[in-house]
């Protein structure tokens, strides 16, 4: 900070920490408020009340095990599938690359809900619809184009040469990519790769869609609880804060150790 | 795997289907989907037009606040800090949930403004915040998700102005504001128009936030999509719907992407 805060600086600093910030609070409140009567403005009793509750009721536990397998799972089919695509599109700049980049670009500006219309009548026909394992292809729609970004930058930057060099000496290409390249691009990976995890994470729309009411994800069962006839706020508080402060800790990890700033909302 | 489903949704909106094409029997195109799409006395143009209506108020409010909120933490030569990006990392849904206890009868935002209102003679009973026929609740949700957006796209071609301007502008007597007008946003115009396109797109395309804050009516054409499909099973208006966003998206995102491309070209030079 170059000079001291003046009063204007405190007014503004504090509209937009209190805007920011109050619906996290908010949410606190819910998630260990164990008595909240209506009349009153704050919980009477705080507790673990509601994340013991989530965590021993059988379908907010199987949400919480199918988010927290679902997001590995989508984060190594996305990784296997981008690391040789982020190899082509890193180091040969031609114009098929090209194409490619642009048309995974247009993919981050297509609606999920109408990718997820469009594929329903596959899934049907396929007979896919509430199938665990038919959901890490559709989560990958989505990380797909921003883990693809991170692994080709991270290709792009690794000098030519070095590849050649490899190859001279007799190393195959996928020696080259394995000795060369990973070492060098592990960064750019890692952060593709929490990219892909943490949109499997979020992801709503495509689960609803396609895995519901079989695969239910904590952000399906967050929707359960406020999005019906009956709101019930303080499981879905919980349940929002067992998602909401991993994302949080991956967050700090990217901006602390792999340099990359992340922001996904799933939908 | 978003080819795929692209033309079906297309090829649906005309009442055909991919598997019957396949399977070689006559296709039958029919364009009862779109006559009923555009005909007034069904809910889907009035959806289409509240869609567009609140996310242009939301993208105008998040793009003004934003901007100004950035131009503000440049000229004081402070770094944004990591904690001020949480709403980018909170999912859509969680968000809304979030503004939908402050918002509902009993929330702490819905009795500080219905209480001055009500204070101020305005109104005689609480107006609903949440769920409401105006998409005030949308607007909430919306606007806290998309302002810290806009403030993190403009941040950084702010930054990269030269201080020698502003300082200049400053010594042959320029004010703040025109300061803003005159150097600030002349130089920033393409990354304006580029946040502006890619945060409608985004408001318009999202369906978490509309689904949980919106009211029963009118609804965002996205909640009309998911409704049709999953509660009516009305195919072909899902469809029909889908490719009139698919339009919308295809504009948004090119303009998007020509600006922000005219935005990097710019600042390296």
């Amino acid at each position: 900070m170059r000079e001291g805060l003046a009063i204007w600086d405190i007014i503004i600093l504090s509209i937009v920490v209190i805007y920011l910030f109050l619906p996290m609070v908010v949410l606190f409140e819910y998630a260990f408020a164990e008595i909240w009567y209506a009349y009153r403005l704050f919980p009477s009793r705080i507790g673990l009340k509601w994340f013991t509750w989530v965590l021993r009721h059988y379908d907010t536990r199987m949400a919480f095990i199918y988010s927290y397998t679902l997001a590995p799972l989508t984060m190594v089919a996305t990784l296997a599938l981008c690391i040789p695509a982020g190899y082509v599109l890193g180091t040969r700049r031609g114009k098929l690359s090209l194409i490619t980049e642009n048309l995974v670009n247009m993919n981050m500006a297509l609606p999920v809900i109408v990718i997820g219309i469009g594929l329903l009548p596959f899934y049907v026909h396929l007979g896919l619809l509430n199938n665990y394992w038919a959901l890490v292809p559709a989560h990958m729609i989505g990380a797909i184009p921003y883990t693809l970004r991170c692994v080709a930058a991270a290709f792009a930057q690794v000098p030519r040469d070095l590849e050649e060099i490899a190859r001279v000496l007799g190393a195959n290409r996928l020696q080259a990519i394995r000795k060369v390249y990973i070492p060098l691009t592990w960064r750019g990976i890692l952060a593709g790769g929490i990219f892909a995890f943490s949109w499997s994470l979020n992801e709503f729309i495509l689960t609803l869609l396609l895995g519901f009411p079989g695969v239910k994800t904590l952000p399906v069962a967050i929707y359960e609880y406020v999005g019906g006839y009956y709101l019930t706020p303080q499981p879905a508080a919980a349940l929002s804060l067992l998602i909401v402060l991993p994302s949080i800790a991956i967050a700090l990890f990217l901006e602390k150790y792999v340099q990359v700033s992340l922001g996904l909302g799933g939908g | 795997m978003v080819f795929l489903p692209i033309v079906n949704v297309v090829l649906g909106s005309f009442g055909l289907s991919i598997f019957e094409i396949l399977k070689g029997s006559s296709p039958k195109i029919t364009l009862r989907g779109y006559l009923r799409f555009l005909n007034p006395s069904e809910p889907y143009l009035q959806s289409l037009f509240f869609t567009i209506y609140i996310s242009l108020i939301a993208t105008a409010i998040s793009i003004v606040a934003g901007y100004f909120f950035a131009v503000y933490l440049v000229m004081k030569g402070w770094r944004i800090s990591m904690i001020f990006t949480i709403p980018l990392f909170t999912p859509y849904v969680v968000g809304a949930f979030m503004w939908w206890t402050l918002l509902y009868p009993r929330g702490y935002i819905s009795l500080i403004i219905n209480g001055i209102l009500k204070y101020l003679g305005l109104i005689r009973y609480p107006i609903p915040l949440v769920n409401d026929p105006y998409g005030i609740g949308i607007l909430f949700g919306e606007v806290w998700i998309r302002f810290v957006t806009a403030v993190m796209m403009f941040y950084s071609p702010l930054q990269l102005i030269s201080r020698d301007l502003t300082d200049a502008a400053r010594v042959l007597g320029a004010s703040t504001w025109q300061v803003i007008r005159r150097v600030y946003i002349p130089l920033t115009k393409y990354s304006l128009i580029a946040t502006s396109a890619i945060i409608l797109l985004a408001t318009m395309a999202g369906v978490s936030i509309p689904l949980i804050l919106g009211g029963s009516w009118p609804q965002f054409l996205n909640v009309m999509i998911y409704l049709d499909v999953t509660e009516t099973f009305n195919y072909l208006s899902a469809y029909v719907s889908g490719v009139f966003y698919l339009i919308t998206c295809a504009i948004l995102g090119y303009i998007f992407f020509r600006f922000a491309m005219k935005r990097v070209v710019m600042q390296t030079r």
